[in-house]
Order: C-alpha cells, then sequence, then structure tokens
C-alpha cells in the first residue's frame, strides 16, 4: 500500500493533515474518505484502509481538528463542528484530487454525526457507511458522562470531563449545541431524510455508546424510499474497534458495502503480519508528516 | 416506524473468549466460580473443534477413551486429554489447513529438535491480546500514557523477520501492536551501547520506555548502565518486561529479586512493581503476566492442571508437579498440553486481589537438555 501524505488548509485558515492511500487501483475504483471516530488518529483507521486499498479502493485518511493526532488542535476542546469542518475541507477537496463528484464516506462512531449532516447538505457522499455510528449524540454522551449537561448553565460546567480516557473541555460542545443541533436524533433523521444516498450502520449489539434502539427509531423516523439499513454485530460493544478478531469479520462486511460488492463476493484479506507491520510503518510516517512540515 | 437489522455479521470461531480477550479490561473481576463455568464452556468448545478438525488429536483421545461428553463440569476439565509437549517436535498437530497457518519453532534441545506449532491468525492476535497494555494485570504502570504515541519499547531482541525460530523474541515483537518498538539484536549481536543510547535520550524528551527482552539481556543492560557515568531517573515512566528462561545453575545464575533491585537502582524506576516478568512457551498460546507481587497469573480462559509426575493424577493447590495446560483460544492447533516444566498453582492467593490462579513454573524437568528459548538466544547472541 503506498500512501502520499499532505497537508490542507480549511476555510478557517487551519491544517488538516490528509494520508492518501492505494494499491495501483483499477481505473473508476472507488474513491473511499475515512473520517475517524472519537480519540481515534486516521493511523488507527490503518487495517480497514490496508483491506479497502487491496480490494481496489483509493483511501482519504485525516486527522480531525481539536482532536488527537497532527492537524490543529488539541482533544481538549473537541466538538461536533470541529470533524464537520475537517470531514469536509477533505472531502471537497477528494472530488477535485481525484476527478469525481462523489465519495463513499467511511465514518465510525461520533464521526457518524457529521457524517450524516455533510451527505445531506452537499451531493459529494453516493454511499455512507457508518461503523457503530452514533445517531443520538445526546444518548451517547448521557451514557458517557452519566448525565444530561445540554440544559445546565454554561458556567456550572466543569473545565473538563473524561470521554474515553481523554480529557475534554465540555463548554464547547455546550456550545455549538445553541448553534447546530447535531448532537439531538431529530436532526440526525433530518439529514438522513433529506439525502439519497444509501446508508448503512454496522451496530454492536452491547454497545454501551450506541442503543440499537435508537438506530432503530431514528433510521426508520427517517421515513425514506430506501431505508437506511442496519447490520448486527452480535456479542460485542464499542470496544469492537479494538478486537481484531471481531473486526476482521466486521471489516469484511464494510468493505463489501464501501466498495458495492456483492453480499458474497470474496475480500482480499491483510494478513496477520502485514497488520502488524502497518501499525510501525504508520506511526513512522505519522512522525515523518509532522517532521516535515515547516516550522 | 422502526427499521430491524436486515442481515448480520458472522463471528467464526469463539465470539465470547475474543470479546474477553480484547474489549474487557478486566479479566480478573470475575469470581473464581465464573472463571471455572467461563472455562467449562470455553475448553469445551474448544475441545470439540480440535475433535472435528483434527484427526491426531482424535486419535489421541479416542486411545485415552476420551468422550467430549463427560465434560459437563468445571471438575470434569482434568479428564481433557493432554498432549506431551514432545509430541509437536514428532509431528504437526494442525488443525486448520496449513495455508491458513504460519508455523512457529521453538528452541533446540541437546539432540536438534525443536518443537513444531502451526497457528492461524486468529490465534496469533489472541497470543497478542494477552499482552494487551490496557488489561487490568499491569495495573497503573503507565498510567494516562499514550503507549501509542508516547511510548517506545527497547527491545533486546531480534526483530520478528530476524527472530529465526525463538519463540520468545517473536512475542516480544508483538508489542509492535501497542507501541513503537526497536531491536538490538542485529546479525547475531546485541548492541548494548545503542540500547543504552536511545533509552537515555527517549527518557530525556518525555517518552514512556519500555525494556523488553530476556532476563540475561536486560541484566546486561542495566550493567551496562550502571557502569555509565550519570544515573537515570526514569521515575515511573519506564518499565521492565523480562520473557523467557531464567538461568538458575551456576556462576552467572540470575535471581529475578537481584533484577528487580538492579533495574530500580539503574533506571531510577519508582518501585520494582515496574519490572515484570512474562511467562510463556511456544506451544502455549497466551501469556501469563506478572502483577505488582510478583505472581504470575493465569487469565480467566486457561486452566492450569499440576499434575503429579508419577502418575499424572492431578494435585491440589500449593503443591509441585507437572504443569499442564487447556488453552482455548489456540484455533489452529490442540493447546491441551502436559509440559516439561514443574511447578505450582494457587487459588485466589494474590494479595493483589486478582481473583483465581497464579502460576508459579519452576524448572524444566531436564534443564541439561532443553535451555528455553532466552537461553538459547543467549548462547547464540554476542555483545557489542
Amino acid at each position: 500500500m503506498l500512501t502520499k501524505t499532505y497537508d490542507l488548509r480549511t476555510d478557517s485558515g487551519r491544517t488538516v493533515g490528509v494520508w492518501r492511500s492505494a494499491e495501483d487501483p483499477p481505473a473508476g475504483a472507488p474513491v473511499v474518505v475515512v473520517a475517524p471516530g472519537f480519540g481515534q488518529r486516521m493511523r488507527s483507521a490503518g487495517a480497514m484502509t490496508l483491506m479497502l486499498t487491496r480490494n481496489g479502493a483509493t483511501v482519504y485518511r485525516f486527522d480531525s481538528l481539536d482532536h488527537v493526532g497532527i492537524s490543529d488542535g488539541e482533544i481538549h476542546r473537541f466538538c461536533i463542528t470541529s470533524l464537520y469542518e475537517s470531514l469536509a475541507t477533505v472531502v471537497r477537496d477528494t472530488c477535485g484530487r481525484e476527478g469525481v463528484d462523489q465519495v463513499t464516506l467511511v465514518a465510525t462512531s461520533l464521526a457518524a454525526l457529521p457524517g450524516v449532516q455533510f451527505a445531506a447538505k452537499e451531493g459529494r457522499v453516493n454511499n455512507l457507511v457508518l461503523v457503530l455510528g452514533v445517531v443520538n449524540g445526546r444518548n451517547t454522551l448521557r451514557q458517557v458522562l452519566g448525565g444530561d449537561h445540554f440544559d445546565d448553565d454554561i458556567d456550572t460546567l466543569p473545565g473538563q470531563v473524561l470521554i474515553d480516557k481523554h480529557w475534554v473541555d465540555p463548554r464547547p460542545i455546550h456550545r455549538e449545541h445553541r448553534v447546530v443541533d447535531w448532537w439531538d436524533e431529530s436532526a440526525t433523521i433530518n439529514a438522513l431524510a433529506n439525502c439519497a444516498n444509501p446508508v448503512c450502520n454496522y451496530v454492536a449489539v452491547d454497545d454501551d455508546w450506541v442503543d440499537i434502539a435508537d438506530v432503530r427509531r431514528v433510521f426508520g423516523a427517517a421515513g425514506r424510499p430506501n431505508p437506511p439499513e442496519i447490520i448486527e454485530v452480535a456479542l460485542s460493544g464499542h470496544a469492537l474497534l479494538r478486537n481484531p478478531v471481531a473486526l476482521k469479520a466486521m471489516m469484511t462486511d464494510v468493505t463489501r458495502s464501501a466498495l458495492g460488492l456483492a453480499a458474497d463476493a470474496e475480500v482480499i484479506l491483510p494478513s496477520f503480519e502485514d497488520m502488524v507491520e502497518l501499525r510501525g510503518v504508520e506511526r513512522d510516517l505519522e512522525r515523518a508528516h509532522a517532521d516535515g512540515r515547516p516550522a | 416506524m422502526s427499521v430491524d437489522a436486515a442481515r448480520a455479521v458472522a463471528l467464526t470461531g469463539v465470539a465470547e473468549l475474543d470479546r474477553l480477550i480484547f474489549e474487557q479490561d478486566h479479566w480478573w473481576s470475575l469470581t473464581t466460580r465464573e472463571q471455572a463455568d467461563l472455562r467449562l464452556r470455553l475448553v469445551a468448545a474448544a475441545v470439540r473443534h480440535h475433535l472435528d478438525r483434527n484427526p491426531d488429536y482424535q486419535r489421541f483421545a479416542d486411545v485415552a477413551g476420551f468422550d467430549v461428553g463427560e465434560i459437563d463440569d468445571p471438575a470434569a476439565l482434568v479428564r481433557v486429554p493432554q498432549l506431551p509437549t514432545p509430541l509437536f517436535k514428532r509431528c504437526d498437530l494442525r488443525s486448520l489447513p496449513a495455508a491458513d497457518c504460519s508455523l512457529f519453532v521453538s528452541s533446540g534441545t541437546s539432540s536438534g529438535t525443536r518443537s513444531r506449532v502451526w497457528r492461524d491468525e486468529t490465534s496469533l492476535y489472541r497470543l497478542a491480546g494477552s499482552l494487551r497494555p490496557d488489561g487490568d494485570i499491569w495495573g497503573d504502570l503507565f498510567g494516562d500514557v499514550d503507549l501509542d504515541q508516547d511510548g517506545l519499547t527497547v527491545h533486546l531482541g531480534p526483530s520478528r523477520a530476524g527472530s529465526d525460530g525463538v519463540w520468545i523474541s517473536y512475542v516480544m515483537t508483538l508489542i509492535e501492536m501497542f507501541t513503537e518498538i526497536r531491536h538490538y539484536v542485529r546479525d547475531g549481536v546485541l548492541h548494548l551501547a545503542l540500547a543504552a543510547d536511545d533509552l537515555t535520550a527517549a527518557l530525556g524528551r518525555g517518552a514512556f520506555v519500555a525494556v523488553a527482552g530476556p532476563p540475561v539481556f536486560v541484566t546486561e543492560l542495566l550493567r551496562h548502565l550502571a557502569e555509565r557515568d550519570r544515573p537515570l531517573d526514569a521515575g515511573k515512566r519506564a518499565v521492565v518486561i523480562t520473557g523467557g528462561g531464567w538461568k538458575r545453575d551456576g556462576a552467572t545464575r540470575l535471581d529475578p529479586a537481584e533484577l528487580r533491585e538492579l533495574a530500580v537502582r539503574t533506571l531510577g524506576l519508582c518501585s520494582a512493581d515496574q519490572v515484570r516478568d512474562v511467562f510463556n512457551q511456544v506451544e502455549l498460546n497466551t501469556a501469563f503476566i506478572e502483577c505488582e507481587h510478583h505472581n504470575k497469573h493465569v487469565p480467566p480462559w486457561v486452566q492450569v492442571i499440576v499434575r503429579d509426575p508419577r502418575d499424572l493424577s492431578p494435585l491440589p493447590a500449593g503443591a509441585t508437579g507437572l504443569l499442564s495446560y487447556l488453552d482455548p483460544s489456540a484455533a489452529s492447533f490442540p493447546c491441551f498440553l502436559l509440559a516439561e516444566d514443574l511447578g505450582s498453582v494457587e487459588i485466589d492467593r494474590c494479595p493483589c486481589g486478582r481473583g483465581g490462579t497464579t502460576v508459579r513454573p519452576w524448572r524444566r524437568i531436564d534443564t541439561a537438555a532443553h535451555h528455553g528459548c532466552a537461553l538459547r538466544l543467549a548462547t547464540s547472541t554476542r555483545l557489542g
């Protein structure tokens, strides 16, 4: 897999680190953009990228603004707006680079919220694949924080809260909720109703971040002629992302969905050695990318 | 209106085991009884898997008069046929096609024979999973450190490609899945000065450093560092992880407590808790890691049975005998082993509070003939 690194500037002048990976893709091969979930870097999606490129796709990944990784801002200032800004910048640029009008978007976990909004707002997504995709951000935050603080006075909020091993200032999230309603399930329902592209969501049945009942309700309420599809992953939770055995099974199916392959199409699987080696290679690549920027 | 799942991802193998290994951090929060019930389910499923797919194991079980239907209670697990590990030197005990597996070999013996163990990817992932740094066996050793971003492992062994069949070296390289790793045995030479320089530089820039390798090489590095003028002050930003055989006889014998004391003094560690030994052997698919009290905890999916060397009858906790294992995490070979180590187990006796089994491997039955991976590495590597 050959990976090229570069940086993009967002409309607000901030830097987003991007990687383009491919393995000699055939003409007309699908172009996939992978949006990382909360606490994930672009290299967290290395295994997914390797599977997609082995099967013919050209894959773009990025580190989100105000997140972990090498883009501007720290995860302490995390909010969905920053994720959206990063995602929109990368997809628009990718369409220009690849000479395509639309891409397949694979969004993991919390990235599903801006992913759905972007697909509805701009016609640049022809296939939206959610992996453990959050559809009711408010419920997810309630689950993670043990309470709903959106209606609290912002001055009463603590300076930081712990979300999945990362300290996050809750105030930017609180402020953005006053401007956009993306954390609410009604926003996801409206967005799904306003985009025509296929949507599917791989949901772990015991996910403590994503209640499968929420997904069923939100997907049903969208009232689309082509209803979004739910694919259940049994015996797993949100930590499925670190379960390589289950992940491989799921990723085989995700690859078919992302590349528009038949349900029984054969998928080329990278080896264990490939996967382990990739971890080291991409750690070095990330360092080289960051070190190669002008001071 | 609600949308129901139209399809589901089929998880192959034992999904319950994978969820435990990879998705749960607190393996020992299960009560001893829960652990026993879990093992019964997992081992019984694994026995059926191997009986169905491995004619050699099936014949072995037939000769023993074994009926899998007997395994209906945790106490009945002692009846599962266990393969003496020397069998792995004589035949390929494979339950999956060779095309789906990689072959791993052990250290040699004086007679030149090696164990040959076939592992598929699922088995390798599970083995690596038993070393996960976010598992609770490590306690708060890594604190809030993001090892993937800010960690460096100084590996006193060869890379995977250069491991030349030395199993414990291969196992150590799996740390690469969790943090950056650099290897300091190249072309049969252990580069102590380079390892010491890199370790010192990494600590200097605030990285978290793990020193990993066979006890004999770790000792060499610590002595090398001790001879340098400037003492190190790693504090909580370093751990030492040893794996492989301990030289227990002769003038150069290694004592774990002495190594820990040397590591604390030389690296400037806060405590001996930061020095941990890992037990594994090529035929076993799970690593046993020491807790802060330096007891090796057996993950709840593995059953350890100590047997009387004279008649192989099971012995009670605390008694010394032959160590044997039932490890359901291997899909590609029956990891039901009668090992060549003498040792003992304790149940719910560790002061760390983790429930279940701790194991104390003591020594090989025939230490003259079989030196173990780490000692083989030591005899084939020069200091540089």
